[in-house]
């Protein structure tokens, strides 16, 4: 894990405009018409092996470092080395989830992805079954669904 | 029964499904395999439901910041569920794993919106029914009279026909 003060106070904070992109794979993801469309096990924290680190973790993409890095979320399945057809992108409001569904939100870069950012905070079934609500695509996977 | 635990959920045996598991109990890893076998005559649902959970449980690694195998209890449980809840006609559902090794269903038809949730490692075991704007939720314990209310609405003679 990239460690993150668990407060929202670091020097660059993760202002209320900014967009977070969620890289959701087939697996949570439906066919409906014919099309991939995200379930909310898509908005589920990870779950990391050691104890050590925070459980209510979900890994972003945080727009405005994207935007810097002259980045685009479409491109982000490509850009990304474990990612590829299987992914699509999915887009949420930092101010919907920090205000209606108290999440903070972090910046956490990685060595494969400076743009990279947590969204902090329980995610119960309910939970996440508004953030699908909220989400909407930016790009389905390319994968073909009806080799689903 | 030697170094599986087999569960039997029905009396007589047409469908087997078998796969090995790492089980979490306390705080250590065991390793033991582990196995569901189904026994029919099974419902029209089995197939594809048996098939998807295979599918899932092949997955290495459903995130890549961290998540567990498929907890075989809660497979247990979820199954349990839709045989205790599901028609013959029922829809089956969409079925997802959860980072934690927990398991998910969920059906869509129309304006009717289920889920339900297996997920022993976050104690949380609920179905949340949403018909049009109005949603409710009860644990899973008490899913059957929530279920019903809406089983009718989950049924294949609800499905437009798929288009050209």
């Amino acid at each position: 894990m990239s460690p993150h003060p668990r407060d929202d106070t670091s020097e660059s904070p993760v202002g209320d405009d900014v967009l977070v992109y969620r890289l959701v794979p087939t697996h949570w993801c439906d066919v409906v018409n014919g099309q991939w469309e995200f379930q909310s096990a898509a908005f589920d924290n990870s779950t990391p092996e050691s104890d050590d680190e925070c459980p209510d973790d979900m890994s972003v993409v945080l727009s405005d470092t994207l935007a810097t890095l002259n980045r685009t979320p479409e491109a982000l399945p490509e850009d990304t080395p474990w990612a590829g057809d299987e992914y699509g992108v999915a887009v949420l409001e930092v101010d919907y989830l920090r205000h209606e569904e108290e999440q903070q939100l972090f910046r956490t870069p990685e060595d494969d992805e400076p743009a990279h950012g947590d969204v902090c905070g329980k995610k119960a079934p309910k939970r996440r079954k508004r953030l699908k609500k909220h989400a909407q695509w930016v790009v389905r996977p390319a994968a073909d669904p009806r080799l689903s | 029964m030697n170094a599986s635990t087999v569960w039997d959920i029905n009396d007589s045996s047409s469908l087997r499904w078998e796969v090995p598991y790492s089980l979490q109990r306390l705080s250590s890893v065991v390793e033991a395999p582990r196995a569901i076998r189904l026994r029919g005559p099974l419902p029209p649902w089995a197939d594809s439901v048996v098939s998807r959970l295979s599918q899932l449980q092949a997955i290495p690694a459903v995130d890549p910041r961290g998540s567990r195998p498929m907890n075989a209890d809660d497979v247990f449980d979820a199954l349990d569920f839709m045989i205790r809840v599901m028609r013959e006609d029922t829809v089956a559902p969409w079925i997802g794993r959860l980072t934690s090794g927990g398991v998910q269903l969920a059906w869509n038809v129309g304006d009717v919106e289920v889920e339900a949730v297996f997920d022993r490692a976050r104690e949380d075991a609920e179905i949340i029914v949403a018909v049009g704007e109005n949603e409710w939720d009860e644990p899973i314990a008490n899913a059957e009279t929530l279920f019903a209310t809406v089983v009718d609405r989950l049924s294949t003679s609800h499905l437009e026909p798929a288009s050209a």
